[in-house]
């Protein structure tokens, strides 16, 4: 039966992915792998959180379907990995599920020949299959055969007449190789494995931080102080900077266009690389017994305002780059400088956790990297190219038409659409009209695996 | 030509199984016991099939998914996964062997 499964998986696979490009056979690839997953692992289907994951796989599967943005792809990939891990063992942290989704990916058939028992920690032989016998029984009379068919060829025209009859040119050897790799690939996901050093560390590991046993107050008190001198000068330098930054976003109503790009794109790297440096000296000084240390309260008023602070920068730079966003119009850059700042303030605000709650240090990489898994997915699901469109052509200042044509074709229908309604001139309207054709050719030409949401649009017009 | 081709094919396969090779080895001689296959499988072999793995695709992506390309270093692969299943099936033979014969009821045998 699994047998079976898994080679009517192989079989699609090569039917939906075989020359073909991306488009309703992700979606589709997405629904085999998780029918494939649910009949071979049911119990753990059982579990809320395995449904969740399992929604969140279709989910991007259908954003591809919708807008076959790279975006969408990177995150249906990212969300198959994570299902694969959580289904090799549903306890631990997301970056092991993603480690344990590509090792199951990639090696879970040649894992599952050796089973590791976790008691004893030794390495067992399970399969007894012999793949050297059995590719010597298979080639060995084949090559005799082939030799004979063509010495009786010879010897015998009408056998010769029938043997130049029979005729194999339908059989794609591609294809059968393609479907090859379907098999293999159905065959590592099928029954999850896990990296077993890495997901048992993580199983071990909890949240909480623990005092050390070389608790030693004379050092501490040192590194207190240490801490105290150098937070509460960063506190005052970070003041001084958001006095200077607010009073040169309200008199920057009539800046120039390079020196207010010049001045955004330098201020920002920078202050997005202080705030990561934030981030690493707190978890510096907060990094073990100095949590434990009762004298610290001075310490830890001054590490929170800190952190209040570098939140107050992130507005600033948020304030920047949406002024900037409204006169020189939307770009990915600049929609990817408000991702990083959303995933800062997640930062910041975990760090501040870790703090008043005496975390470690795997407490934040658990919540921040299940945090950039929850904003890949939400990111995946929106057309950003047609929302870039829209928003230059009909709010922002002003913006770069070139930059709207080189887009992908997320954006042809609407750009056609605004042509209309817009006054265009004749260079303008000649690109966008050969996009236009473009697109539509190539949706024309999409085979049923290649099927995009565009294409049904195309059909209802 | 075609002896040219054939002879430059079989020379890189050989450059690329004494580089797995070695490669695999290096892991083995790394251990406090070289000779403890099962323990490295265990413990590195899951990084390196995924190290190896990105390579492979990478040097695939790189080239343009020529097929020479995807042939070579599918070839590669599986050449470093027959590699570590002999290691571990002569290591897991051995481990039986050594058990047999610390048998008490074997070592009693006339």
């Amino acid at each position: 039966m699994k047998k079976i499964i898994i080679f009517i998986g192989a079989f699609l696979f090569s039917t939906l992915f075989y020359g073909k490009t991306i488009g309703l056979n992700l979606l589709l690839f997405s629904l085999l792998t998780i029918v494939v997953l649910l009949i071979n692992n049911k119990d753990d289907f059982k579990n809320r959180k395995t449904i969740i994951y399992s929604g969140l796989y279709v989910i991007t599967g259908i954003a591809v379907f919708f807008h076959d943005s790279s975006l969408a792809i990177i995150a249906n990939c990212v969300s198959f990995f994570t299902l694969i891990g959580l289904l090799s063992e549903n306890k631990s942290s997301i970056y092991i599920n993603w480690l344990n989704g590509l090792y199951t990916t990639i090696a879970g058939l040649f894992h599952r020949n050796f089973s590791i028992n976790k008691q004893q920690k030794v390495v067992k032989e399970k399969s007894t299959t012999d793949y050297f016998h059995l590719i010597k029984i298979i080639v060995i009379p084949l090559v005799i055969f082939i030799i004979f068919i063509g010495l009786y060829k010879n010897g015998n025209p009408v056998f010769n007449d029938l043997i130049s009859k029979i005729d194999f040119s339908f059989i794609n050897i591609q294809w059968v190789l393609f479907a090859g790799l379907g098999y293999y690939l159905f065959s590592n996901i099928h029954k999850p494995i896990e990296v077993e050093p890495a997901t048992e560390l993580d199983l071990q590991t909890g949240n909480i931080l623990n005092k050390s046993e070389t608790f030693s107050i004379p050092k501490l008190k040192q590194e207190n102080q240490l801490g105290i001198i150098l937070i509460a000068m960063l506190n005052l330098l970070i003041v001084l900077f958001l006095i200077t930054d607010v009073s040169f976003l309200t008199s920057t109503v009539d800046l120039r266009a390079s020196i207010f790009s010049a001045q955004v794109h330098n201020g920002i790297n920078a202050l997005i690389a202080s705030i990561v440096i934030a981030i690493i000296i707190l978890l510096y000084v907060f990094r073990g017994d100095l949590n434990f240390y009762k004298a610290n309260s001075t310490l830890k008023k001054l590490a929170i305002t800190w952190i209040i602070l570098n939140l107050l920068l992130v507005l600033s730079i948020a304030a920047k780059n949406s002024q900037y966003i409204y006169y020189f119009g939307l770009t990915y850059k600049r929609i990817g400088v408000h991702i990083y700042l959303i995933l800062s303030i997640v930062g910041l605000i975990t760090t501040l956790l870790k703090i008043s709650n005496i975390k470690n240090i795997w407490y934040l990489l658990r919540v921040n990297t299940q945090t950039a898994f929850a904003i890949l997915i939400i990111s995946s699901t929106i057309n950003w190219d047609n929302h870039i469109t829209n928003y230059n052509l009909n709010y922002a200042q002003s913006m770069d038409f070139k930059y709207l044509i080189e887009l992908s074709n997320n954006n042809t229908i609407l750009l056609k659409e605004q042509m209309k309604s817009k006054p265009l001139d004749d260079d303008t309207t000649r690109l966008v009209i050969k996009k236009y054709r473009k697109y539509i050719t190539e949706l024309r030409a999409n085979d049923w695996q290649e099927l995009q949401y565009d294409n049904f649009k195309l059909g209802s017009k | 030509m075609v002896a040219l081709a054939i002879f430059g094919f079989l020379f890189a396969c050989l450059i690329y199984f004494v580089v797995i090779r070695i490669s695999i080895s290096a892991i083995y001689w790394s251990l406090s016991d070289p000779k403890d296959k099962a323990w490295a499988f265990r413990i590195y072999f899951p990084y390196y099939i995924i190290i190896l793995f990105g390579i492979c695709i990478a040097f695939i992506i790189k080239s343009d998914l020529d097929p020479f390309a995807i042939l070579y270093f599918s070839m590669l692969y599986t050449t470093a996964l027959i590699v570590w299943n002999r290691d571990l099936k002569k290591d897991l033979k051995r481990k039986h062997t050594i058990k047999k014969y610390n048998n008490p009821d074997i070592k009693n045998l006339p």
